[in-house]
């Protein structure tokens, strides 16, 4: 399954296929590709961490879990829901 | 949409939701209840996910909506209504100059969570400003006014700025390059 959104192509912008130089990217665009970088290290790294136990015993145990007919409590419809 | 079919999506968006919940939370036990309590909610109210959108989007909108729910309350109960309290005792990373992972890890847990979100969104996940918006409940201008307020604030915090030439060491040359072969996994 993809992590990722969708694929991120740094150059994309300002590749050629022409054979000529590459323009250096804008201070800018570093900038916010090394930031984005760094955060998707950071993401990557706690995507990839193994599951805690007791995540893991709520997945097998889910089917269990009586599912209310109708209105479950304490549970809001985050398409009404608005926050922040 | 059948149950079976619905958790064995859910069960594989576990480890990037769990990841978003840390991104919201900085703190795994924390981002454990959330995770625990979004499935919960997901699970009973899956009569209202909508076959063939995006469960993803779905799940993280009902994690992040129980994350500034607990805030709120947590807020009013510490009478930190604007939750200044985590942030005042966050510490600013060392500066020297260069951009280490781990003083940008520390930049980035001083942020509001309102920037931590949309930065994990749109900068790391890729959705575009409209669906952001969609997932956060607000406008697009919400969403490019955090992006940019947070790219800023980690710029200052690593001492970076446009105007100041950003030295080409390794890992930057190693971040570009990983970003230009795909981060995709």
């Amino acid at each position: 399954m993809r992590l990722f959104h969708k694929t991120t192509n740094f150059f994309a912008a300002v590749n050629t296929s022409q054979g000529t130089p590459l323009p250096m990217p804008s201070k800018s665009r570093m900038l916010k590709s090394q930031i984005d970088d760094n955060l998707r290290l950071i993401f990557e790294e706690e995507s990839q961490a193994d599951l805690p136990p007791r995540l893991q015993e709520l997945l097998e145990r889910l089917d269990e879990i009586d599912v209310p007919v109708g209105v479950a409590s304490g549970v809001s419809d985050p398409k009404t829901e608005k926050n922040s | 949409m059948n149950r079976q079919d619905a958790k064995a999506e859910l069960i594989g968006h576990m480890k990037v939701l769990r990841a978003f919940a840390m991104s919201l939370t900085r703190n795994p036990a924390a981002a454990d209840d959330l995770v625990q309590d979004t499935v919960l909610k997901a699970w009973s109210k899956l009569d209202t996910f909508e076959e063939g959108t995006n469960m993803r989007a779905w799940l993280f909108t009902i994690l992040r909506n129980g994350f500034y729910s607990d805030r709120r309350k947590a807020a009013r109960e510490t009478d930190d209504p604007e939750g200044n309290l985590a942030g005042a005792l966050a510490e600013k990373p060392a500066h020297d100059g260069r951009l280490q992972l781990a003083d940008f890890r520390v930049a980035f847990d001083t942020l509001p969570p309102e920037q931590r979100e949309v930065l994990t969104l749109v900068g790391v996940l890729q959705y575009s400003y409209e669906e952001a918006a969609e997932m956060c409940g607000v406008k697009i201008g919400t969403i490019k006014s955090r992006l940019k307020r947070g790219r800023d604030a980690l710029a200052q915090a690593m001492d970076l700025s446009e105007d100041e030439p950003i030295e080409m060491t390794d890992q930057v040359t190693q971040s570009v390059v990983s970003v230009n072969g795909g981060a995709a996994a």
